[in-house]
């Protein structure tokens, strides 16, 4: 275990100390009536005490780190990736499922791997309106419309 | 379709199940978990089929058939592995349905006498089991046991239907969605770790010949098949187990028996043949303690439990006695898939191949675009994207720091049913820890429990450890 691994308990543990925190307020009861709170507090100490363990021994343990785990990652495409995968799920119901599927499949094969504009408006045309015959038409699942009503 | 999901890398069984589970609410459950299920055992079919010649998994539990394989498929004998591995997975997933017509029933009735203690310590064994097991830290499995309890019991209290961790949300009154929550972890995340990174595929490119074993293959097959068999269809049935670790044990004895053990990754069909057989006697095992107990064993079974409770079907000992249509049509389209996929699959083996040559950006692309959807569809709610959103940026760090999900979904699923069990049985002990130690099935449980909690920390060493890292 190394720098890494301690980093990730150190997340896990304030996570633990916040959740164990609100358990609080829920209330955990008492052992005949366990409260709201109980399983939850329970669970924040469980995180808590392993993620110690975690970080206690990726301190003392042998020297000697691997690998960053970040590091061929290109961090634009990334978050660009995330940015444009929340504003689907943001938008979809104002522009509509058809609009918004082909928006994010451009922008996501822009992202991915840069193909020619043309390539990305076909494969983008083609993919939204794929869907759409599969999702509401076939399966009859109900997509949103959007403000321009389609 | 399960054959499909196996063959393309990036989307396991899992995520499927989640992506259509909204497309089955129009169909009755029987039909409904038929298809799931198939979805399940068609991705062993297909997963073995980008390891021979890709060398790449399709599927989690076939990265052992990666080893040799492709190595098979370099030396001109991609048929003959292919060929081997769907025999293989024939014979088993046969011998697993006997075993679950047998094994269910009996194990459903056993359970009848199961109280809130039993049920308690039985979750706590399969989750304890599962990060006995865990590939790599079990520390971390057990972080993520915890977290999935966790993010699992959020919503409602289920005595006094007071909020918990809602944060005003009204969408989180009925807790987090399952299914927005795999295909985060499991679909989005997948991608997300790919995004920037050039992967060129290496596609085998020889003409496949040979789908049909020939005699030698068979004399050196059989017996690795059998222990397969055998291996994954017990090891399956214990809950927490699932059908990845299995493949690993089966290819280690394999290496164990064999007598030219050094040959071990360059091409030996008994190294492709038993683990091939093991995962698809695995899934039947699975099935087992799904279908009679109502405890999932994997993620994918996780999922099909969170189907059958959406469907309106009390998941447990009592799922056989009420809804005997509900096992038997199960196990009846098992035996009948099981058939189909050795038909179909050989000779569908040049489409796979096709498939895999599409760029993975237009697929991942696709895959994003399918969880989307999915997530959207389940309630036609934007907040179930955006969980979907979050547990894919979740599952993408949780990758990155070697924290592995499987945990976290068991937890997610069995958290909720664990906490109605452990409040009942201090309400009926008054308090007392004692009751999950003086009722004698209860106490076999926990003594599990604590057995493969503790004996790693004295012992400092686990089945799962370092399986990955074996070869």
């Amino acid at each position: 275990m190394g720098k890494v691994d301690c980093y990730g308990g150190l997340f896990w543990v304030i996570v633990s100390v916040l959740i164990c925190f609100h358990a609080l307020q829920l209330g955990l009861g008492t052992l005949s009536e366990p409260g709201s709170g109980f399983v939850f507090f329970s669970a924040g100490l469980l995180i808590g005490v392993f993620s110690l363990l975690i970080c206690i021994l990726s301190v003392t343990g042998k020297k000697g780190e691997g690998p960053s785990p970040f590091k061929n990652v290109h961090w634009g495409k990334f978050v660009l990736a995330l940015v444009y995968i929340f504003l689907y799920g943001a938008l979809i119901e104002r522009l509509g499922f058809l609009l918004s599927t082909f928006l994010l499949l451009g922008l996501l094969l822009r992202t991915i791997e840069s193909k020619r504009w043309y390539v990305i408006f076909l494969v983008a045309l083609i993919g939204s309106l794929g869907t759409y015959s599969i999702f509401e038409l076939w399966l009859h699942t109900r997509l949103p419309r959007g403000i321009f009503g389609f | 379709m399960g054959t499909l999901i196996g063959v393309l890398p990036g989307i396991g069984p899992t995520a499927t199940i989640a992506l259509l589970l909204p497309a089955t609410f129009k169909m009755d459950p029987v039909s409904s978990i038929i298809m799931l299920s198939g979805i399940c055992y068609g991705a062993m079919y297909g997963g073995s089929t980008t390891s021979i010649l890709l060398n790449i998994p399709g599927e989690a539990s076939s990265v052992v058939t990666c080893l040799d394989g492709y190595q098979m498929a370099r030396k001109g004998r991609a048929g003959a592995a292919l060929g081997i591995s769907a025999f293989g997975s024939f014979i088993a997933g046969t011998f697993s349905i006997i075993g679950l017509i047998f094994l269910a029933p009996t194990l459903a009735n056993f359970a009848l006498k199961f109280g809130p203690p039993e049920n308690f310590t039985l979750m706590l064994m399969g989750m304890m089991v599962v990060t006995y097991l865990a590939r790599k830290s079990m520390l971390k499995a057990l972080v993520m046991m915890g977290v999935g309890i966790f993010i699992g019991c959020v919503g409602l209290d289920p005595m006094t239907s007071g909020p918990r961790f809602t944060f005003g949300l009204s969408s989180l009154y009925d807790g987090v969605g399952l299914a927005p929550v795999i295909m985060g972890l499991f679909g989005i995340a997948e991608v997300l770790d790919n995004v920037g990174v050039l992967v060129k595929a290496d596609v085998f490119g020889g003409k496949i010949k040979g789908i049909f074993p020939n005699r030698e293959d068979w004399k050196k097959s059989a017996m690795p098949i059998a222990r397969g068999t055998l291996l994954g269809f017990f090891l399956g049935i214990l809950p927490g187990v699932g059908n990845i670790v299995p493949q690993f044990i089966s290819y280690v004895i394999e290496k164990k028996l064999s007598r030219h053990p050094e040959k071990f990754g360059t091409g030996m069909i008994e190294a492709v043949a038993s683990p091939e057989a093991c995962n698809n006697a695995a899934v039947g095992g699975t099935f087992i303690p799904l279908l009679s107990l109502g405890i999932p064993s994997n993620a994918m079974t996780a999922m099909l439990l969170g189907a059958l409770m959406i469907y309106g079907v009390t998941p447990g000992p009592l799922l056989i006695k009420n809804t005997p249509d509900l096992f038997w049509g199960v196990v009846a389209s098992m035996y009948v898939g099981n058939v189909l996929l050795l038909i179909l699959n050989l000779p569908l083996i040049p489409i796979w191949v096709r498939l895999l040559r599409i760029p993975y950006s237009y697929l991942f692309s696709f895959i994003i675009l399918f969880c989307l959807i999915g997530a959207y569809s389940l309630n036609n709610n934007i907040s179930d994207v955006i969980i979907a959103w979050f547990f894919g940026l979740l599952g993408y760090f949780l990758k990155k720091f070697e924290y592995e999900p499987a945990p976290m979904i068991l937890a997610f699923v069995l958290g909720p049913m664990m906490e109605v069990a452990l409040r009942r049985s201090l309400t009926l002990s008054d308090g007392s820890f004692m009751i999950f130690f003086q009722r004698p099935i209860s106490a076999v449980f926990m003594l599990i429990s604590i057995a493969v909690l503790v004996v790693p920390l004295i012992t400092r060493k686990r089945v799962g450890a370092g399986l990955a890292s074996d070869e």
